[in-house]
């Protein structure tokens, strides 16, 4: 048998030294700047084996020649000390400025490396306490971030204490032979010490050396091992990579952590740091150094015996940098919970026996159960709740000054909410439903946690608050709102626990924080009226009746100066949409009544009456601001008689809500308090029979999976449209029936609804209807005709309108059916120029049997696509086209002729855009600017704090 | 908590949002009005048929100029219909003999008239048969069809006409003498879209001297006419809504024997009388009937008069009724065991004419005819009258008074070109005129206009047969 046994072709590193000379050790001595050199100085010289020499590398500010007896010189860099020395030095010891090595350190360190034949061996470093590990070694993962192992503040055991070989060693005591160091090259100093320190060992590794780290040798070293600056480590991490790896490699490496780089500079901003600009310099670097850092790469790969397998053994499964991001994200939000505990190794046992976690992790779950089928559907399109609009460029171009599509479209502006929607669409890149799915779903996390934050204010405990929080998302109250589908004031929940919080939390003194405070405010407030413009006006009389309720609680009053600057900044960032609307006519469109469940009800009565009677003085006092808060949403959502409207129900269905978690905090935190006993623990213990009723009654919305949303309608009732190619973006649907199954808002015509809409469904850019303009009349007009029976040719009279297809929504299929629908479907029944279509629909529909019929139709009878917020089709030189869309100047280009109900123009270019109002986009761009400044406020606010 | 539970009680008091008003579409509720409107219109004629036998005209009349679309459909599923389109200047006339633009047999039409006032007829033509009535403008979700019969020799079919987009279905409830006449295969009847269905009602109730007909469109559209057949010739009329009072300018033509086919819309024990309008006078109340609500009667009235002579129904709740004229069989009117028990009254007049036995010419020779027709549920002062004029055949256009004063009549032939002369007559009160039409000159209506309101209708008869058609109003 012939054994195949790999040989290495270079056996340098491996040999063994003569045991019978003692090896002889310069030092090299990083003199960094960063203090203690003094130290380091009598450390070295204090070493049993005595080095042959001294090397002080940098500028040796502070180094005193006189406190070692070792020869010493100094040098400008490692390169120069590695070029000075002679055949007859073995090692190089590297040691950093302030490390102070134990006295055997040095012999250890050269003991071990000969005895496991390491090319490269590091110490142990403790901290100056000598107990506190601070490295033992480092792995790496792919992207070579370094990983200690260590939890935060570990102790020294002797746990690690055994010569194994690692990935790299920290750099801060090494000893490297320096035969091998003048083989890879010397330590690369245009990166950071810890970064050529761990760039050394892979190289040393691919060149078939071992790195090892021995316990033997200990150093103290009391600073941490960070390398500054950021983004210079980072950049050093990505040429170590660069220069080490193969192509293979290198070929998903580099890309994935260009993404993981990016995914962490926007994690980032949510815990106020900003990694933007280290991740663009810290790339940037590299491609002005690339081509030294190809050179080295040469260098390192055409004398390699390793693989990348190699390097692969000492790396660990995974991303550190996902992974710090996942601990930092926990460890965040558990420092926003109730309790003064951390997250922390230690800390986990004890939190995952703590009912708080329980329910918090049970909490997400239901989150994510809750928000399930938007993962996979996006929002369903019903009612007010419609989908994102494709292109968030194009929404957030609409509204600042752009055409708003609504209808037969107008030039008013699109609510904010839409705003919001783009932002969404463009930061997921605009995947399908990704957007929808976090601002859903993060809705109600968002909620919940706000609600612990708001009920920490009154030192509520978190299993109590969660109780509350799920409730006040999720329950009767927040059903109603999701009945109505009002998508805005459905997200706007999450925000309006935050919004009082702000308010209400305590505010350390001095002008940047207070500035801060106020900053966050306004932030808050706007976003919350982005979300709902009524939602904007509910936390001043909230907060009022709370300082009413607490009337010597400055705490209270000071809230509410807050919530006053909060407010009138929120209405600021409404612009330039707020200057153009009227809120009490938004406040009393519809009818409000919210038909509450009697077992609702009466467990909503029983939790209220407990929390005020069982809870103690202190709890009784917010509970009864709750129970007046409930009571009074409850009002405000049965107000339709007094002339108020759906959008207001809802906002009172959120002060109903709001109230009710509050008392239903306060009853499951007066049940789970040992200072409740006698007849009030009987008190809360009815109580929570009511809770567990709200519970029940909100985990119900984990069945649909849409957070609590009715199941999409409009998106199967037109999705017949797209059984034609591209006709669905050529042409309009007319929707009639029951104005509450229509999609948003509707007009009526003889107590008849209708409304036009955009096939194949219509975005959320749809669902608000302005005031009626010529083209809006025009339609009515001609529905008047149809509807008196003075034409049969409906088809023919709507086709102007781009009118293609006409829906009857609500069930018309038998005489018993809907009542509005049957008068509906009598109407385009009794019409000559509609065909049925009865293929897969529910409801009756009608297709227009005259041609050609578009939104946008060429005098050559060509009709053009809609495409985000354009038209476009075949250029039609000498043309006209008429663009069926209300009247507006803005339309072109020209020359065009304005006609009494549309737009027609030049068709030459092929496409047909709406120029934007220039007042309208600076005030979008000034709100921007505003957001960035009080971002940069509340940040420099928190710092501060 | 005081406050809590107000404020929880003055949220319990609330009341709801009203219940949301049903949409008042007129459309909806069409069909009470079948006048010509002054405004674009369409006529459906849901007897159309153009074939190797039978052809069918169709005329319309206008007073202002229109542009008319005719559409004739295709009995073949989703083949384009035939159209054909023609300016006509007003006031004018003209009829289109549709065997000229198809021969493919049964082919429902709709006539689009893009100004009015305007209305159209359709008249089938044969050798030894003619039919005619008016096109409908109106198309309620309920009608009724009186004057049906499945005796022996005698045939009744019904035709339903869908011209609309969306599918209809349709209930027909049958009355004979039988009382309510069920029948579960007429309860629900589809008919697609653009499309008809002819329902021959032998296998479904056989051997029925009368059969009335409710027809409801319980989703959809449907516009139904009622074809009678016998051996002497063929007829047919259109559902109607409900009156409380109807007049027939003509009931006896051409030597057949009268009859009027009566019902209850809804209402029992109503009380009926019919008044004899001649060229002499009235006789009021010359026969008088009382009705229950869901039992047909026929009560016939060649007895009543001599011909000519017209008919005025009037009852105590709405009714339906049709005028049909046939050649009586002889068993018949010597009575046969099915012949239901007479309930009517009949009370002798002094100013009534000579009575004329009309069925002695039965029994000498063959008569070919048969007609039928609804009536006029309202009198008007103007009448636009699309009619059609044949070799061999007289065509009458008939003006009853039915008021008490003298009514000034002026006549304005209809047709193609200005030619035709206004015509002047005074018309007694109570009592019929008939204005006879010229042949062959190109008349395809009139124009009826009067200082007091009148009722029109015309009649054609001659060597192939008779037919009854009443006027149309114009608004």
């Amino acid at each position: 048998m012939i054994a195949v046994v790999p040989v290495r072709l270079q056996n340098a590193p491996h040999m063994s030294l003569m045991p019978t000379r003692e090896a002889t050790v310069v030092v090299a001595l990083i003199a960094d700047g960063s203090g203690g050199i003094s130290d380091t100085l009598r450390a070295v010289d204090g070493q049993v084996y005595v080095p042959s020499r001294l090397c002080i590398v940098g500028t040796g500010e502070g180094a005193n020649p006189r406190l070692s007896n070792i020869p010493f010189e100094f040098s400008a860099s490692v390169a120069s000390v590695v070029a000075g020395l002679d055949a007859s030095v073995d090692y190089l010891w590297v040691v950093r400025e302030g490390a102070i090595p134990a006295s055997d350190a040095l012999g250890a360190l050269i003991s071990d490396a000969s005895r496991v034949g390491a090319g490269v061996i590091g110490s142990k470093i403790v901290g100056s306490d000598k107990e506190s590990l601070v490295s033992i070694g480092l792995v790496t993962d792919a992207f070579d971030v370094p990983y200690t192992g260590l939890d935060g503040d570990e102790r020294d055991q002797g746990q690690y204490d055994v010569v194994r070989e690692v990935a790299a060693v920290s750099g801060i005591s090494m000893l490297v032979r320096r035969d091998l160091l003048v083989g890879l090259g010397g330590i690369d100093e245009t990166m950071t010490p810890s970064a050529a320190a761990l760039d050394l060992g892979q190289r040393a590794r691919l060149r078939g050396a071992v790195v090892a780290i021995t316990p033997a040798s200990q150093v103290v070293y009391s600073d941490e091992i960070e390398d500054r600056p950021r983004w210079r480590a980072e950049a050093s991490r990505i040429r170590s990579m660069i220069k080490s790896y193969g192509v293979i490699t290198l070929a998903w490496a580099l890309p994935v952590d260009f993404i993981t780089g990016f995914i962490e500079v926007i994690v980032s901003v949510f815990f106020g740091k900003w990694y933007g600009f280290d991740w663009v310099r810290s790339w940037v670097w590299n491609l002005i150094k690339l081509p030294g850092t190809l050179a080295a790469r040469r260098h390192t790969r055409s004398q390699r015996v390793g693989t990348d397998a190699d390097l692969f053994r000492f790396q660990r499964k995974g991303s550190v940098k996902i992974s710090t991001m996942a601990v930092t994200s926990v460890a965040g939000m558990r420092r926003r919970l109730p309790g003064d505990d951390r997250v922390t190794l230690d800390s986990i046992g004890r939190d995952v026996r703590q009912p708080a976690f329980a329910v918090g992790v049970m909490a997400i779950i239901f989150v994510l159960l809750s928000a399930r089928n938007l993962w996979s559907d996006g929002l369903p399109a019903i009612g007010y709740t419609l989908p994102f609009p494709s292109s968030g460029w194009d929404v957030l171009s609409a509204y600042a000054g752009g055409w708003n599509p609504a209808g037969l479209g107008s030039p008013e502006p699109l609510r904010p909410l839409l705003a919001i929607a783009g932002i969404a669409k463009i930061v997921t890149l605009h995947a399908a439903t990704l957007g929808e799915y976090l601002l859903a779903a993060g809705s109600l996390l968002v909620g919940i946690w706000g609600m612990t934050r708001l009920l920490r204010t009154w030192s509520i405990p978190a299993t109590p608050a969660l109780l509350g929080g799920i409730v006040y998302v999720a329950g009767p109250t927040s059903q109603g709102i999701s009945g109505n589908t009002h998508l805005g004031s459905l997200l706007a929940l999450s925000l309006l626990p935050w919004a009082l919080r702000i308010c209400l939390a305590s505010v350390r003194d001095g002008f940047f924080v207070v500035l801060g405070r106020l900053a966050a405010a306004v932030l808050i407030f706007g976003l919350l009226g982005a979300f709902s413009p009524l939602m904007l006006l509910l936390p001043i009389p909230l907060i009022a009746i709370y300082a009413l309720v607490r009337f010597s609680d400055p705490a209270a009053w000071r809230g509410l100066i807050i919530a006053l600057v909060g407010t009138a900044g929120g209405f600021l960032l409404l612009s330039p949409w707020i200057w153009s609307v009227g809120l009490l006519g938004i406040a009393r469109a519809g009818y409000a009544y919210w038909n509450l469940s009697p077992i609702v009800g009466v467990a909503a009565a029983v939790v209220v009456v407990a929390a005020i009677i069982g809870a103690n003085r202190q709890l009784g006092v917010v509970a009864g601001w709750g129970a007046t808060l409930a009571g009074g949403g409850f009002v405000l959502s049965r107000s339709g008689s007094f002339g108020w409207g759906t959008e207001t129900e809802s906002v009172a269905l959120a002060m109903a809500g709001l109230g009710l978690g509050i008392v239903i905090a306060v009853v499951a935190a007066t049940v789970g308090s040992p200072a409740t006993v006698s007849w009030r623990r009987f008190v809360a213990g009815v109580g929570s029979v009511g809770v567990v009723v709200l519970l029940v009654a909100a985990s119900v919305i984990v069945l649909g999976g849409r957070i609590g949303l009715p199941g999409d309608t409009v998106r199967s009732d037109l999705v017949f449209t797209q059984a034609e190619d591209g006709a669905a973006e050529r042409a309009r649907v007319l929707m009639v029936g029951p104005a509450e199954l229509l999609p948003g808002d509707s007009r009526l015509i003889k107590n008849g609804a209708y409304r036009v809409v955009s096939a194949p469904v219509p975005d959320l850019g749809e669902a608000r209807l302005e005031g009626p303009l010529p083209f809006d009349d025009h339609l009515a007009a001609k529905l008047n005709l149809i509807t008196s029976g003075e034409t049969r040719r409906a088809g023919g009279e709507l086709a102007e309108f781009g009118i293609r297809w006409i829906v009857v929504v609500g069930d018309s299929s038998s005489p018993n059916g809907d009542e509005a629908a049957l008068a509906w479907r009598d109407v385009f029944a009794g019409q000559l120029d509609l065909l049925p279509l009865n293929a897969a629909t529910t409801n009756a529909v009608f297709v227009s049997d005259v041609r050609p019929v578009g939104r946008a139709l060429t005098s050559g009878g060509d009709s053009w696509t809609r495409i985000g917020w354009t038209y476009q089709g075949e250029p039609a030189p000498g043309r006209r086209v008429f663009l069926a869309e209300n009247p507006d100047a803005s339309w072109g280009p020209g020359p065009r002729i304005t006609t009494e109900f549309a737009n027609e123009m030049a068709a030459d270019l092929g496409t047909a855009t709406y120029q934007v109002d220039g007042d309208r986009r600076a005030q979008a761009i000034a709100v921007a600017a505003a957001i960035v400044i009080l971002v940069g406020l509340v940040l420099v606010g928190r710092r501060r704090a | 908590m005081a406050l809590a539970a107000l404020l929880a009680v003055v949220g319990l008091v609330q009341i709801g949002p009203p219940e949301a008003p049903a949409p008042e579409f007129e459309s909806a509720a069409a069909g009470e009005s079948d006048a010509a409107a002054a405004n674009a219109t369409v006529w459906y004629c849901p007897w159309v048929e153009a074939g190797d036998v039978l052809d069918t005209t169709i005329a319309v009349a206008t007073r202002s100029d229109a542009e008319v679309a005719m559409t004739l459909l295709d009995p073949l599923t989703n083949s384009d219909p035939t159209e054909f389109s023609f300016d006509l200047i007003g006031p004018g006339a003209t009829g289109i003999d549709t065997g000229n633009l198809l021969r493919r047999g049964e082919s429902p039409a709709t006539v689009e008239i893009s100004d009015g006032p305007a209305s159209a007829i359709s008249a089938q033509l044969a050798d030894g048969l003619i039919a005619a009535d008016r096109c409908l403008v109106s198309v309620p979700k309920k009608w009724f069809l009186t004057g049906g019969s499945t005796k022996t020799g005698t045939f009744t079919q019904i035709r339903l006409f869908n011209p609309f987009a969306d599918n209809a279905e349709v209930a027909i409830t049958a009355h004979s003498e039988f009382d309510l006449d069920l029948s579960p295969d007429l309860d629900s009847i589809d008919v697609a879209g653009r499309a008809w269905t002819t329902i021959d009602l032998e296998p479904f109730l056989p051997f029925r001297d009368q059969l009335v007909f409710e027809i409801v469109a319980e989703q959809g559209l449907v516009i139904p006419v009622l074809v009678r057949t016998d051996e002497h010739g063929e007829a047919m009329w259109t559902g109607t809504a409900a009156s409380e009072t109807w007049e027939f300018p003509v009931v006896a033509p051409g030597g057949l024997e009268p009859s009027l086919a009566i019902m209850s819309a809804g209402e029992d024990g109503i009380a009926i009388s019919i008044d004899i309008v001649t060229e002499g006078g009235t006789t009021v109340a010359a026969r008088e009937v009382l009705l229950d609500s869901t039992t047909p009667v026929l009560v016939p009235l060649g007895d009543l008069a001599a011909p000519p002579f017209g008919a005025r129904v009037t009852a105590s709740a709405p009714v339906v009724a049709t005028v049909v004229a046939s050649v009586v069989d002889v068993e018949d009117e010597q009575g046969g065991e099915d012949v239901p028990p007479d309930i009517t009254t009949t009370t002798a007049h002094d100013d009534t004419t000579d009575t004329t036995d009309t069925t002695a010419a039965a029994e000498d020779e063959f008569l070919r005819g048969l007609a039928g027709t609804i009536g006029s549920p309202s009198v008007s002062t103007s009448w636009i009258v699309p009619l059609t004029t044949l070799i061999g055949s007289d065509t009458t256009l008939w003006i009853m008074n039915g008021g008490s004063e003298a009514a000034s009549v002026t006549l304005l032939p209809l047709g193609e070109g200005e030619f035709l002369a206004e015509e002047v007559i005074m018309l007694e009160p109570g009592t019929i005129a008939g204005v006879p039409v010229d042949v062959g000159v190109g008349t395809f209506g009139y124009e009826v206009v009067s200082d007091l309101p009148v009722s029109v209708a015309w009649e054609i008869s001659g060597d192939r047969g008779v037919a009854l058609v009443t006027g149309i109003p114009s608004e």
